[in-house]
């Protein structure tokens, strides 16, 4: 019997999405919750990092209940889009890109905050407005913090169990990703194919971290060779 | 010229501005504290004053009265910060490149070479900004401000953390760029030895509050 890829590739899918969706909206808002305040803004800022801190079933139920035929985004998007993301592969990418979002929002935000604001402000009189200055100063300067962020966002995203399985099911070929394929693997006695299914994964996980870390110090090289030179 | 009439609330003091800077060097001196910095900010645009006005060449770039606050790209200041605030991730070049627009690239695109050379920092282009010494950072950061040929220029204490020796020098050349460019400088100092060196017009300045220590020539003229 040939082995079965197809929760490695659609791992591979939902995560690459989610993290897609993490950087897009992840960066820009934590570059703007870095600089800004606003009356209320710890209880934005609680709202953001509360999937991390929720049990995966939990953030799985609020979707499930948002997403659902009754649910306000469920009934938007049928009616709308006619899609349902319940039982499908956006189900799983959203709710990846719930519970890693914490990890980039968090990771960035801790890195714009150490951008020296002075450079920003020289940008400024240099002539840049507020987007070029932080493309240009904020954004290079935080570079760490976000290739951290990717990388655990990537690696939360990759694993996801608890959540996709509440909203995306387990539809063998459609939404059944690794980590729920080597569950159902390992209850169903099928040691062989979750123990190849594990080795694959932490493989490649090492792999993604290494190599995100390797390029990210080149990357880094003025900024690395004058810190150590001073 | 610069004219500047406005009044700033410190935590502990108000503090209380009015300078009138032809294309000279005005030097405030002052100790730490005293709102030196502040000034500076608000010319700059990085801070808005309480009440007040600042013009630059009759052009207004801050009223309270008629509710007009120039965000500081558009006032056309080169600023030259303490610790020099040079790019970290860019080389030298690409620093004093950074505030050039693409019309004066275009036009001009030696620019960049030449202001290097009047500066005697040509070779060091290629290199990053931790890899310099003080004295040539501080070149660097005057390279990048007058670059964008501001209107005025604002120090804030360009020369404290030099050895005393490329002090002088270094006083002697901002001299002789002021005469160059003929716009205005306003120059921070807490040392009152270089102030006197440096300043056609010296205020000092203690808690907010401005005393003329030397009028400028110019004014006598006008």
């Amino acid at each position: 019997m040939g082995f079965d890829y197809s929760p490695i590739i659609l791992s591979l899918k939902v995560a690459v999405a989610a993290v897609i969706i993490v950087v897009i909206i992840g960066i820009p808002l934590a570059g703007l919750m870095a600089r800004r305040s606003f009356p209320g803004k710890d209880a934005v800022e609680s709202l953001f990092t509360l999937p991390l801190v929720l049990p995966p079933t939990v953030v799985g139920f609020i979707l499930l209940w948002l997403f659902g035929k009754h649910g306000p985004l469920g009934q938007f998007l049928a009616h709308v889009f006619h899609v349902s993301v319940v039982f499908s592969l956006a189900g799983a990418v959203i709710a990846s890109a719930v519970v890693s979002f914490p990890l980039m929002y968090q990771s960035v935000k801790a890195a714009v905050e150490g951008v020296d604001r002075t450079l920003e402000n020289a940008a400024r009189t240099l002539g840049s407005g507020e987007i070029k200055v932080f493309f240009t100063v904020t954004l290079p300067l935080s570079w760490p913090g976000i290739v951290s962020g990717f990388i655990l966002a990537f690696a939360r995203s990759l694993g996801e169990f608890g959540a996709t399985l509440m909203i995306a099911g387990n539809i063998p070929g459609r939404t059944q990703t690794m980590s729920i394929a080597i569950y159902m693997a390992n209850e169903g006695g099928d040691s062989r194919t979750a123990m190849i299914l594990v080795i694959i994964m932490t493989l490649f996980s090492f792999i993604v971290v290494y190599g995100l870390n390797h390029w990210s110090k080149r990357q880094q090289k003025g900024l690395i060779e004058g810190e150590g030179s001073e | 010229m610069l004219k500047a009439d406005f009044r700033f609330e410190l935590r502990h003091f108000e503090l209380q501005a009015c300078l009138e800077v032809f294309n000279e060097i005005l030097v405030l001196v002052g100790s730490s504290g005293s709102g030196k910095t502040t000034i500076l900010k608000c010319l700059a645009g990085l801070k808005t004053p309480s009440e007040g006005s600042i013009l630059i060449n009759e052009r207004t770039v801050y009223s309270s009265a008629n509710k007009i606050t120039l965000p500081s790209r558009e006032r056309r200041v080169g600023y030259v910060f303490q610790e020099y605030a040079l790019f970290p991730h860019m080389t030298v070049k690409k620093n004093i490149m950074y505030g050039v627009t693409k019309e004066k690239r275009r036009t001009k695109p030696r620019a960049a070479e030449e202001m290097l050379d009047m500066l005697g920092i040509l070779h060091l282009q290629d290199r990053y900004p931790q890899h310099i010494s003080g004295g040539e950072k501080q070149r660097v950061a005057l390279a990048r401000a007058l670059m964008t040929e501001p209107e005025i220029m604002l120090l804030d204490e360009p020369l404290s953390a030099l050895d005393q020796e490329i002090r002088s020098e270094l006083q002697q050349e901002l001299k002789k760029i002021q005469r160059q460019w003929k716009i205005p400088f306003v120059l921070v100092t807490h040392d009152l030895n270089e102030a006197e060196i440096l300043g056609d017009q010296l205020i000092r300045i203690d808690r907010g509050k401005l005393t003329l220590l030397k009028k400028s020539n110019l004014q006598d003229v006008l």
